[in-house]
């Protein structure tokens, strides 16, 4: 495998003030091409250590590091480009706008990073289509149902062919056959150099992973190896 | 495996993406036009309207005489000569210029118990003398003011005016003078060559212009014909002066007064509306932001989308405005002025979003998402 894409280096974070932390003094590298799981149980900070990595929220302490390099120093106009043009995000409840169609959610991303219109759309629909969910293009998210919506987001976190794609509990709300299809996509992407970081509570899926890192609930975590599994 | 994008919004885009944004908020882009549009129309209408009323007062003003310059000789002692008309009239700045002779009595020979003081006339008939019967003198000729006309009667067969030890003067029209000229309604003008006569005891000048009447009368001091000169009266109506810049400053000053106050009120709606509107939409920021929008880039999307309302609305207003104002007072504010205040309300409308908008776009991205 390559160099790490990114990683964390002691990297601490409390949603409060005087709150015990959610993350704590935490280190790992992801590796480039990699698909890596969090795993852990509800509450344990799986998707609090997503948002961190992504640069959505600041640590309390420590470092994100993105392809070697310190990210706390960034401006917060580097940070939006990063996660513009580098990085896919699919939130655990979809976070769709609700004004908008399927299809220009999808859209959306590629707006922040820079992508024309014609290109955007006619990617987005490949990506629709790729997903099954090419004939609610045209549907308000309120139309969809909640795997749907999933796999919406999951088009819209792949619309820029991001070096990283991040995903919060992907197959939480799918069927085996759909879950399947979003877990090949998965595969195929870090196959083809992209790096990719769930967290998810399917056993089936983190066992396929490359590497799963447990959160235990005390702000610390277990690596494991897909060959130690 | 990456994209290789910029990370950065193509401006097109950007503004694509405000224009289908304000079409969907639809409701929030009408209510943006809408205050827009009633402030414009208010403002044009209201200045138009107080500048019409101005005008208005100033021109009532004016009638009653702040450009008439008299220039008398009452005693005789200045020798008044009668070129004074022809010279004066050829100045800049002077509509028109006639003299009077001194009072002479005349009676109607046909009916010789009445009487009525008569004056030469020299320079011709003024436009401020408007005749209501017959036409203007030729030198030779009288003309009555109505009241001597009455007097003498004259009316409605006009005929003759004679002075003692005279030959009878054929009245060939009556006019009826208003204003500082009222007073000639009770005269008899007869219509002289200049030539024909000694000297004038009035000499009436008309300025151009109310700002041209003070130069003009140190002017005519310098100027008008006469063997002393230093022995003549110049009067002009300072007062009346004063009274036109007083009330024009005035009205000009409550108008302004009032644009300000629904400028500011403008603002204020304008503002509220705004920050009402984009408190709904947190959710869509944090979202936003999440995929990476930069604040700038979030801010320009609302800025362009509040833009585009406010634009819609402006030119709605300013139409509306102009439309009332022709039918009201049938007079259009200049086009730099109403140009003025659509661009001012426009960039009210920005101005008054670009701090919620920064504000909405200051924090992280998944403050805004994950706190209510
Ligand atoms: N905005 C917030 N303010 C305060 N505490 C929060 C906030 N968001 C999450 N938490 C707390 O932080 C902890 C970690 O939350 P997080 O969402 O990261 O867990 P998770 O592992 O993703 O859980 P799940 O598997 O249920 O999605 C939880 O105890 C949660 O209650
Ligand atoms: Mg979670």
């Amino acid at each position: 495998m390559m160099g790490a894409a990114l990683g964390a280096r002691d990297l601490s974070f409390a949603y409060r003030r005087g709150f015990p932390p959610v993350v704590s003094q935490v280190s790992f590298d992801v590796p480039t091409g990699a698909v890596v799981a969090l795993t852990g149980a509800s509450g344990s900070g799986k998707s609090t250590l997503l948002y961190l990595l992504a640069l959505m929220i600041h640590p309390g302490g420590g470092e994100v590091t993105w392809q070697g390099r310190a990210t706390s120093r960034l401006s917060d106009a580097e940070r939006s480009r990063l996660r513009a043009s580098r990085m896919g995000f699919v939130f655990q409840d979809a976070l769709l706008d609700p004004g908008r169609t399927v299809l220009a959610n999808v859209c959306d991303s590629g707006l922040f990073a820079g992508m024309g219109h014609a290109q955007a759309r006619a990617r987005a629909r490949e990506l629709l289509a790729r997903f099954d969910v090419a004939h609610r293009a045209d549907h308000r998210p309120g139309e969809i149902s909640g795997g749907q919506a999933q796999r919406v987001a999951l088009c819209r976190a792949l619309l820029t062919d991001p070096a990283v794609v991040f995903a919060d509990e992907p197959t939480g709300n799918l069927d085996d056959a759909s879950a399947g299809v979003v877990i090949d996509a998965f595969t195929d992407y870090a196959a083809g150099g992209g790096t990719v970081v769930l967290a998810t509570h399917d056993h089936d899926l983190a066992a396929r992973c490359d590497l799963q890192i447990r959160l235990t609930g005390d702000a610390d975590l277990v690596l494991t190896d897909k060959e130690q599994l | 495996m990456s994209g290789g994008w910029p990370g950065v919004p193509r401006v097109g885009e950007l503004i694509r993406d405000a224009a289908s944004a304000a079409r969907a908020q639809v409701t929030a882009s009408l209510v943006t036009a809408l205050v827009l549009a009633t402030a414009c129309a208010a403002i044009l209408v209201t200045a138009g309207q107080s500048a019409a009323t101005a005008a208005g007062i100033v021109s009532q003003i004016d009638s009653i005489g702040t450009r008439l310059i008299a220039i008398s000789d009452d005693g005789g002692a200045s020798g008044m000569l009668p070129t004074g008309p022809a010279r004066l009239s050829g100045l800049s700045d002077v509509s028109w210029a006639f003299g009077l002779g001194a009072a002479v009595d005349v009676t109607n020979p046909e009916l010789p118990a009445d009487r009525a003081a008569s004056r030469v006339l020299v320079g011709g008939l003024p436009p401020d003398l408007p005749l209501v019967q017959g036409r203007a003198p030729r030198p030779g000729e009288a003309v009555a003011g109505v009241d001597a006309a009455t007097a003498l009667n004259l009316r409605p067969a006009l005929g003759r005016v004679q002075a003692p030890g005279a030959d009878p003067v054929g009245v060939v029209g009556v006019f009826q003078a208003s204003g500082p000229l009222a007073q000639l309604n009770d005269v008899v003008l007869i219509a002289e060559d200049p030539a024909q006569v000694a000297t004038l005891r009035y000499l009436y000048v008309m300025a151009a212009d109310v700002n041209a009447v003070d130069p003009l009368q140190h002017v005519l001091a310098s100027s008008t014909p006469a063997l002393n000169p230093a022995a003549l009266t110049i009067e002009a109506p300072a007062g009346a002066i004063a009274l036109r810049s007083v009330i024009s400053g005035q009205l000009g000053a409550a108008s302004r007064r009032l644009m300000a106050l629904i400028m500011a009120v403008s603002a204020i709606v304008i503002a509220v509306t705004v920050f009402a509107t984009t408190l709904g939409r947190r959710p869509e920021f944090g979202r936003r932001r999440a995929l990476g929008a930069s604040r700038s880039a979030l801010v320009a999307c609302l800025l362009v989308q509040t833009g585009i309302g406010a634009l819609a609305g402006v030119l709605l207003g300013a139409a509306v405005g102009l439309v009332w104002l022709q039918a009201s007072v049938g007079s259009l504010p200049t086009w730099q002025f109403t140009t003025g205040v659509a661009g001012l309300a426009l960039l009210l409308a920005l101005a008054a979003s670009t701090p919620v908008a920064a504000a909405a776009a200051s924090r992280d991205p998944l403050r805004i998402l994950r706190v209510p």
